[in-house]
């Protein structure tokens, strides 16, 4: 049926199968199979468009591999295995079996050729992945996944709308660069947006991610947010609208991440400030931009990854992580603190590290390119997510005062998670040519320069400088046990509220209205259950007669319309 | 007319396939009499229909493209001697006959082992048989006398299959009683309107009433002949209010034939009512049209919505399910009053697709009986758990019978809506809609009590053997795949459609 | 508004022991090191203010000394208690324990 096997399948056989297995283990073990074959299947697979299906007169290309689409595909293969490793302890079958199709669907998506296909890959990453919240079994979480849902599969009906039009505009369905300029590329580019957590559509993503299990959350953190980025960079890129949206999200969220006191929505909102970067890089358009959108996104799963895996260490191991309750826990988990260490050093762009040679490929493009403006907003994120994820994690969590908790240190196979994780942070700021390989354009970029190390190290020390005297004079903000309101309040709080207000001044007449319509439904009902009811003249059985009786009007009738004619 | 059409000449078995199609089931009828055997019965009949599905397979796919096979029986020249003629219309319905019976006849097996007695086996197959040689006579010939027979072949044989249920229920005494006096009456008006249109013409062969009365125009004989023929017709179509014969008939028969004449009997009906007011007739009289537009059209709006209703307080599943065949017949019954191409075709392919879902409904009535040995919502609550695949199967042809997207239900609706659109009844299309939000309430009704209330506490059913759940399947898959593989049907329905027109506009 | 002090306290300067002062003079050393670093090489400047000494210091002690106060202003306005959205909301819950399977982590 396929020229070439989809990884996508591969995935999708693990989670049939994967419920079927009686023992937790023995479905750990499958689910973390799945990433490597699928992975060495994407590693092999040709260049070029395969797996082409005729779906109701529509041919659909289920693979179209470049390097753009590998380099996203083996980003969340990886992601995907270190996540299930992560995962490894989980016994709920669900939980495992919506990891795997959520991956798969990323997959099937980055691969996918035609906007159909991608609009079925997306639409099944939104379902899979609410699963991954729904997890947590409480009720705030249930109404949070409903938001969420809502909020993920409207994307994708704004996409399938918008690959309709596009449709009917072009008379093709291949996904290929698009122009805004009509309905339908402005509807794909809207769809695309809500994923990517363009500013004011992106409060779906603070507002969810924190909420999903321990191992939820690492999950979520990789697939979502990149394939829109994948999308941006097959779709959009070189629209120079996008630049400013990336600068509106860079800014709009580091305050956010900067006050916020769940450290797994600070992860959350530093994680939509890192996009940010990418969308820029895609505005900009050049092959070094693209390049360093691409190697950012891998980049940032695996440094977001490591954070968040920290994190959630130390929320299974004490049942919080709100930086207002935790502290000094470097003592009884040494080994999560300096993971977490690796992390925050990758996403502070320290030399060595990954984020030093993927970060640096998108300010040099804006500096080339003379987006000034850009590349100091950029400039100021950089510094910013110093204070705010690299130092400010580690100090919340691990070094600040004393909490007085002692948790164990995580179990082996999270620590193993970490460690990978941590590994290939490292490898890739060390080794950056490995990364530069795979990437969809040649990379003739040193970043190694005396130059680019020493304002960076500088960059990092100063912003560290700021927050410790910040801090030590008691001005920085502080963490408290409390929320702070993101523009999700608008769903959240004043549409209930002026709803509500409506429908109380509505109330009196709303009643009144109410009463006469049940009442009036209820008599419609049961008049109709009087005339078609079982014990009714129409469904009851006729007498022979009566019924001959019918045939002869209606012949009389019909002789009559026929004669009159 | 159409085409010109050489005379019969060639001896191939090939060239005789027509005529084998009505004559092997035919003579296997009596053949299980003969042979007398309760262990060979259901073999040969199970045989003869699966080499009428064969032969009918052959000849759908030799018209399928407009052609038109004709057959002269013993050789002799219409209008003197009896005309089989196979175009896509019929060569669709022969397809669809043969088909059910196919998928019923194994399903049967099992279901009439439980419900009929033992020593009446041998001559229900026959019984079988011969109504559906019937069925298939009706549709295959082009002689309108000869349709008369072949009607009575299949609704004597009916009357007798309908009255084999008393064994488990005696009002099926009453009910095959009753349809004997309505079908009766119905064959009556049905060979009157035949006497009178051979008074105004002097021919029997349909082809050649088609031309006579085309040249001759309409008169007082002809219209009197229109009208006792829609009446005998509406009859066995259980045309709204003529449907009385059919809850009864369809509840206390064997659920294998329910499910046999559900999909197939009341469909060629329908077929004949086509071939009548399109072939024999044509929509160019003024007559025809009145009569379509002022008598059938209302009737038919108020089948769809009466009978919903009806079906949606009905207690008893096997019951619903006829009301809501009344509902459906509305359905096709619009479609031939649009008198469009896409009307038409909306009415063959609902044919085709009602078929289909009904007789996967109507079998899975018989896997609950099997086990609860009723259809009452109070037996068969809780199936769910009890029997999941048989209620799954449910609940995909209960989705067909809504016509909820994906399923074949869904295509016929759409394409009777648009039919209506078309010709800009947008209040039509509006009713069609809301009679099938009604259709959501009787099959979600079925749906809560299967699923949503606890099984019986004293309730000791389990699955049915697989001898019943393959045929259920098959006919439920079929619901599924004939509403995405939507280009076979269209096409057939399509092309029958213009050939009915087509014929009619000469 | 409410608002619980007790955690907010152990940020304050007295209780970070004293550690922290020297790690912050320590800091700053590295601080001023890195910033006459900025003379002992050439720079390959893109944008002209980069050619400025020590920009890449001071722009960040500038930007993030802004952030730091419009975090303080903005935490003022936009905080709430825990409870706000409450009973539909994940801030009030505790993490169900159940779901964690610790017991089957350590094996």
């Amino acid at each position: 049926m396929f020229d070439v096997f989809p990884p996508v399948l591969v995935y999708l056989l693990g989670a049939v199968l994967l419920p079927l297995l009686p023992n937790a283990a023995l479905r750990a073990g499958l689910s973390l199979l799945v990433p490597v074959i699928g992975g060495w299947l994407i590693w092999t697979l040709p260049e070029g468009n395969h797996a082409v299906v005729s779906l109701a007169g529509l041919d659909l290309t289920l693979i179209r591999n470049d390097k753009l689409a590998s380099v996203f595909a083996l980003i969340f293969s990886l992601a995907a295995f270190l996540s299930l490793l992560y995962a490894w302890h989980v016994r709920d079958r669900v939980q495992q079996t919506a990891t795997l199709l959520y991956a798969g669907s990323a997959i099937g998506a980055v691969f996918a050729g035609d906007l159909i296909s991608l609009f079925l890959f997306w639409e099944g990453t939104a379902i899979a992945s609410v699963f991954l919240i729904w997890a947590r079994g409480t009720e705030g979480a249930y109404h949070t996944g409903l938001r969420y849902l809502l909020i993920q599969v409207t994307s994708g009906v704004i996409l399938l709308a918008g690959a309709a039009l596009y449709w009917r505009e072009t008379g093709s369905l291949a996904f290929e660069h698009m122009t805004l300029g009509s309905a339908a590329t402005w509807l794909i580019f809207l769809a695309i947006g809500i994923k990517c957590g363009f500013p004011l559509l992106n409060n779906w993503l603070a507002d969810a991610y924190p909420v999903a299990t321990v191992t939820g959350t690492v999950i979520l953190s990789a697939f979502t947010t990149k394939l829109a980025i994948y999308a941006l960079a097959r779709g959009f890129a070189g629209t120079e609208l996008l630049i400013w949206i990336g600068v509106g999200m860079v800014l709009i969220t580091v305050v956010q991440a900067m006050i916020e006191n769940d450290l797994r929505r600070v992860l959350a909102y530093s994680l939509n400030n890192q996009l940010g970067f990418m969308v820029v890089g895609i505005g900009i358009g050049t092959e070094l931009a693209l390049n360093g959108a691409a190697s950012h996104a891998v980049a940032s799963v695996l440094y977001k990854a490591v954070l968040l895996m920290a994190v959630g260490a130390v929320l299974f191991r004490t049942g919080t992580a709100k930086a207002s309750d935790l502290g000094g826990l470097y003592r009884t988990m040494p080994l999560t603190a300096l993971f977490a260490l690796v992390g925050s050093a990758s996403i502070a762009a320290m030399p060595l590290f990954s984020g030093f040679v993927t970060k640096s490929l998108i300010l040099s493009a804006a500096q080339h390119e003379h987006h000034y403006i850009a590349w100091a907003v950029l400039l100021f994120g950089s510094a910013a997510a110093v204070m705010h994820t690299a130092i400010r994690i580690p100090y919340a969590a691990f070094f600040g005062p004393d909490s007085g908790l002692r948790p164990h240190e995580a179990p082996a196979h999270m620590l193993l998670a970490m460690g990978l994780t941590a590994a290939f942070c490292v490898a890739i700021g060390v080794y950056p040519k490995a990364l530069y390989a795979l990437l969809p354009y040649a990379v003739d970029y040193k970043s190694y320069t005396t130059y680019h190390v020493v304002q960076q190290l500088q960059l990092v020390a100063f912003a560290a400088l700021v927050f410790a005297v910040m801090m030590r004079a008691g001005l920085y903000p502080k963490s408290e046990r409390s929320i702070v309101l993101d523009t999700d309040w608008v769903y959240r709080r004043l549409l209930p509220r002026v709803v509500g207000a409506l429908s109380a001044t509505m109330g009196a007449v709303w009643a009144l209205v109410a009463s006469a319509q049940e009442r009036w439904l209820r008599g419609i009902i049961l008049r109709l259950y009087r005339t078609h009811g079982p014990a009714s003249r129409i469904a009851l059985n006729w007498p022979t007669g009566s019924m001959v009786q019918w045939v002869a009007i209606v012949l009389g009738i019909t002789l009559i319309v026929t004669f009159l004619s | 007319m159409a085409t010109e059409v050489l005379p019969h000449t060639a001896m191939t078995l090939h060239d005789h396939l027509p005529m084998l199609q009505i004559l092997v089931p035919f003579f296997a009828a009596p053949l299980i009499v003969f042979l007398g055997s309760r262990r060979l019965a259901w073999p040969v009949a199970f045989a003869a229909s699966v080499i009428s599905l064969v032969i009918s397979w052959m000849l759908l796919m030799q018209v399928i493209d407009g052609g038109v096979i004709t057959y002269h029986i013993g050789g002799w020249e219409p209008p003197l001697g009896i005309e089989y003629r196979i175009d896509a219309a019929n060569a669709f319905v022969l397809f669809l006959v043969s088909a059910v019976s196919v998928v019923v006849l194994p399903f049967a097996k099992t279901s009439v082992a439980d419900e009929v007695a033992a020593r009446d086996h041998t001559l229900f197959y026959a019984a079988y048989l011969l109504c559906f040689s019937g069925l298939m006579g009706v549709a295959i010939t082009g002689d309108a006398f000869n349709v008369f027979v072949f009607l009575e072949i299949s609704s004597l044989s009916t009357y007798v299959l309908i009255a084999s249920g008393a064994a488990r229920d005696k009002r099926a005494l009453t009910a095959a009683y009753d349809y004997l006096i309505m079908g009766t009456i119905g064959a009556t008006f049905f060979v009157i309107g035949i006497g009178f249109l051979y008074m105004a013409t002097g021919t029997l062969n349909m082809a050649d009433l088609a031309d006579r009365i085309g040249t001759q125009g309409g008169n007082r004989t002809v219209e009197a002949g229109f009208a006792f023929i829609l009446v005998g017709v509406g009859l066995k179509l259980a045309f709204y209010p003529m449907h009385l014969w059919l809850p009864n008939a369809y509840t206390f028969a064997p659920s294998a034939i329910s499910a046999f004449l559900a999909a197939t009997a009341t469909k060629v009906a329908v077929y004949v009512l086509l071939r009548f007011t399109f072939t024999v007739f044509s929509p160019a009289f003024q007559f025809e049209v009145l009569t379509l537009q002022f008598v059938i059209m209302p009737f038919a709006l108020l089948a769809m919505f009466a009978a919903s209703f009806v079906a949606v307080f009905q207690s008893d599943f096997k019951r619903m399910l006829a009301y809501s065949s009344i509902a459906q017949i509305g359905y096709m019954l619009l479609g031939i009053c649009l008198l469009t191409e896409t009307g038409l075709t909306a009415a063959i392919v609902h044919l085709f697709n009602h078929g289909i879902t009904k007789a996967a409904l109507f079998m899975a009535v018989g896997a609950y009986v099997l086990r609860n040995k009723d259809t009452f919502y109070n037996d068969i609550c809780g199936m769910g758990r009890k029997m999941p695949w048989t209620s799954a199967a449910v609940v995909i042809s209960g989705l067909s019978l809504i016509g909820v997207p994906g399923t074949a239900g869904f295509v016929s609706k759409w394409v009777l809506v648009q039919g209506a659109l078309e010709k800009g009844w947008w209040p039509i299309a509006t009713l069609v809609v809301a009679s099938s939000l009604l259709a959501v309430v009787y099959v979600w009704r079925v749906i809560e009590v299967l699923y949503l209330q606890p099984a019986r506490s004293d309730s000791t059913a389990t699955e049915v053997p697989m001898s019943m759940l393959v045929p259920i399947w098959i006919a439920a898959i079929a619901c599924i795949w004939f509403g995405i593989d939507t280009d076979t049907t269209l096409t057939a329905a399509r092309s029958a459609a213009a050939g009915l027109l087509g014929t009619a506009g000469q | 508004m409410e608002h619980d002090q007790t955690d907010a306290r152990k940020e304050a300067p007295e209780n970070q022991g004293p550690g922290a002062s020297r790690m912050i003079v320590g800091l700053a050393l590295v601080c001023a090191v890195l910033f006459l670093a900025d003379f002992a090489y050439e720079k390959h400047v893109y944008v002209p203010v980069e050619s400025m000494p020590g920009f890449y210091a001071i722009f960040p002690l500038v930007t993030c000394l802004a952030l730091v106060i419009v975090a303080r202003v903005l935490q003022a306005v936009l905080r709430r208690p825990v409870g706000y959205y409450a009973p539909k909301d994940v801030e009030t819950e505790a993490y169900p324990e159940d779901g964690l399977n610790r017991e089957r982590a350590d094996v």
